[in-house]
């Protein structure tokens, strides 16, 4: 059992307000996978839990014009198994088929998995590559934020009694994408190092690195070396030199010391060109 | 503050009172006192807990006994008198898929859930729908056939 707390299920977002603006320590929980076995280790005890998992408003996928809008309450298994996210962002649909285990994905919610916002969040680096954007609704109505701005550090989100509402994305913007992470095992496992690479219908690439930094990283000067003409094997050194140089993962991981996980991402981009087409066969990896 | 829920487990309808912070595996184990359910890491990760909520197989120790107000729940205990369970337990014997029996349910669970989605899993959906379970006796691969055994 946990320490204790009151369970609240609110059937309107209206209840929900209410309780996030009363004077208490309270908790959000969507599908739980994260949050209780924080409450377990007692990283958390909140006097109120709001479970808002009946909120019909928050679920579902549906585009409008260039755009593709995923409420914040869809599970990792309706991500996994929508047609259009398969068709428009591959990178989603593999973030979605690494994600935890069946069972996980049943109850797991994207917007769960953002608002944790740990530095190796399967859907962090792909949203961050193809420019997402946040939809946060509160009581004085709802505001839209690019998601580089709403995930700005290790579990911290922009969130100020109010619930993140959905995740939209541009279609027409982003041509093509690739996710791939590094984990122990396959069954079930969080990522070692994880990438991902979006290609821009103005011809440019937006790569990004996970578990490298505090939150998901990019260096334009890679995505400027990959659109590059003269583009080529000897390319991904140079790129090694980049990440070398900028960046510093934490010692203390219990996955992977820094070299590795420095060398790993670059050859997860490998992989990321080798998906979308723009791999030649004369390069290993 | 306890409070109560109705909730139908294994066709069974019950009107329970529970405490907020109870989870559901602890509801099965403890108050229920309905053992087969097993509770091996407590953190998701291992799937001995494994049981269908509205169907859907889910790790019951990351679920809350609250969460269950209004919905359906079936645990080995309620296959146990169908005519799958014992199809899948001879499968299990035949391929001597059991050593100790401590993920057993879980997998058990796990194995009902894929065979209500299709009757004809691939390797892959099987690898997909056992991924999350760890066996730490006989291994995998005598659970992946046993599974296969009853797809033919």
């Amino acid at each position: 059992m946990f320490s204790p707390f009151e369970y609240k299920r609110p059937e309107t977002l209206q209840e929900v307000f209410e309780l996030l603006n009363q004077d208490n320590d309270s908790q959000i929980v969507a599908g739980g996978t994260d949050l209780l076995v924080k409450l377990r280790e007692a990283e958390s005890s909140p006097d109120f839990l709001i479970d808002i998992k009946e909120l019909e408003e928050l679920k579902g996928i549906e585009q409008n014009n260039d755009e593709i809008k995923i409420g914040s309450l869809t599970t990792i298994t309706e991500i996994k198994e929508n047609k259009l996210i398969k068709n428009k962002l591959y990178a989603l649909y593999q973030a979605a088929k690494e994600f935890g285990c069946y069972e996980i994905r049943n109850r797991a919610t994207i917007g769960g998995n953002v608002v944790h916002a740990s530095p190796g969040a399967e859907f962090g680096v792909p949203l961050f590559a193809l420019e997402a954007e946040v939809e946060v609704i509160g009581k004085n109505g709802t505001k839209r934020l690019p998601i580089e701005e709403f995930w700005y550090d290790v579990g911290r989100v922009k969130l100020d009694n109010e619930l993140l509402k959905s995740i939209i994305i541009n279609i027409d913007k982003n041509v093509k994408s690739s996710y791939h992470r590094l984990s122990r095992v396959e069954g079930m496992d969080l990522a070692v190092v994880n990438t991902a690479l979006v290609k821009k219908s103005n011809e440019k690439y937006r790569s990004y690195f996970g578990t490298v930094a505090r939150t998901p990283y990019r260096n334009e000067k890679i995505d400027e070396i990959l659109g590059e003409e003269k583009f080529n094997k000897s390319s991904f050194a140079e790129i090694q030199d980049i990440i070398n140089e900028s960046v510093s993962p934490r010692a203390s991981s219990l996955r992977a010391s820094p070299e590795y996980k420095k060398r790993m991402v670059v050859s997860l981009l490998k992989k990321c060109l080798r998906d979308i087409g723009e791999l030649g066969d004369d390069i290993d990896g | 503050m306890a409070k109560e829920i109705k909730t139908t487990i294994n066709n069974k309808e019950y009107k329970i009172e529970v405490p907020p912070q109870m989870t559901l595996l602890e509801l099965l184990r403890e108050k229920l006192i309905m053992t087969g359910t097993k509770e091996g890491c407590g953190n998701g990760e291992c799937g001995a807990c494994t049981v269908l909520l509205n169907d859907k197989p889910v790790r019951s120790c990351i679920v809350l006994a609250h969460e269950i107000d209004g919905k359906e729940v079936v645990t080995i205990e309620g296959l146990k008198d169908t005519g799958d369970f014992k199809e899948i337990k001879d499968a299990f014997i035949a391929e001597d898929a059991v050593q100790c029996g401590f993920c057993t349910p879980g997998f058990v669970m796990a194995i009902k859930a894929l065979l209500n989605r299709t009757k004809t899993p691939t390797n892959e959906e099987i690898k997909e729908a056992l991924g999350g379970h760890l066996c730490r006796c006989t291994g995998y691969e005598s659970i992946h056939r046993a599974v296969k055994r009853l797809v033919k």
